[in-house]
């Protein structure tokens, strides 16, 4: 037992942050993840090591995660775009054409296969507008369908493409700039 | 219906289709386009190392000890 509460102490602060990148708020994080260690902690099964037991423990934080968004989705729904810039607007002229032409990434093998790149990565993903952000890591963290997505925001399916549209040209960017040009992500 | 997407279309379909079913006037469009536009071609590359990322990510994140 204090094996268990050493080990999950030690996973404490990765799990604040994914709980933070999701939530954009470090007082409905915390009470996630205390809510995900609680959990941890009654639970009578011990666990074969520190993997087995981040897994369970991100699996639940999830479930945690998504009772944050309900218990305080009137504050979330604040789609006052928080999002000044038209992304749209930078790539594109107004006939449509790109102003700066994509460049080559390279090979996607060799890319992934870089753990550093994963780090800027999530650093992009943390500095999405809170709304974007939010709406993405629902999507692509906790793995929800849209349908639900509209559902807990109160959102139409037309709004959030366009805040996941907006979000997925914001990440190319920051990846752009943050890795395949190599400036520090601002 | 017209076929003809810009490339400001293009980009918005490539990343809808991330979140929904494109139909099939729409593919058929992005796949005219991409047989004369390099720039489209190369987004849509980076949009599938994209979406590569985000499969490994997910990973990383929900399962492997990470750092």
């Amino acid at each position: 037992m204090i094996e268990i509460a050493r080990q999950v102490e030690t996973l404490r602060p990765q799990l604040l942050r994914y709980a933070r990148s999701q939530l954009r708020n470090d007082a409905w994080a915390e009470d996630a993840v205390s809510e995900a260690m609680l959990a941890a902690l009654e639970k009578p099964q011990s666990f074969a090591g520190q993997s087995q037991l981040k897994t369970w423990l991100v699996g639940i934080l999830k479930h945690k995660v998504i009772d944050q968004l309900r218990r305080h989705s009137r504050e979330c729904t604040i789609l006052s775009d928080d999002d000044e810039t038209d992304i749209d607007e930078l790539l594109f002229k107004a006939d449509g054409h790109w102003r700066e032409a994509p460049q080559e990434w390279g090979s996607p093998e060799q890319t992934l296969n870089q753990r550093q790149f994963f780090e800027v990565l999530e650093q992009c993903m943390e500095h999405l507008p809170a709304t974007q952000g939010r709406v993405f890591m629902m999507r692509e963290w906790l793995e929800l369908g849209t349908d639900e997505i509209c559902k807990e925001l109160s959102i139409t399916s037309t709004n959030l493409w366009v805040l996941l549209h907006r979000a997925r040209l914001r990440l190319r960017d920051c990846l752009q700039q943050g890795w395949f040009t190599g400036r520090p992500v601002t | 219906m017209d076929l003809k997407r810009s490339c400001r279309e293009v980009t918005r379909l490539v990343l809808e289709s991330e979140d929904r079913e494109l139909t099939a006037t729409e593919r058929l469009a992005l796949e005219m386009h991409w047989r004369i536009c390099d720039t489209c071609r190369k987004f849509r590359e980076q949009a599938q190392l994209m979406h590569g990322a985000m499969a490994r990510w997910r990973r990383y994140r929900n399962d492997e000890d990470s750092r």
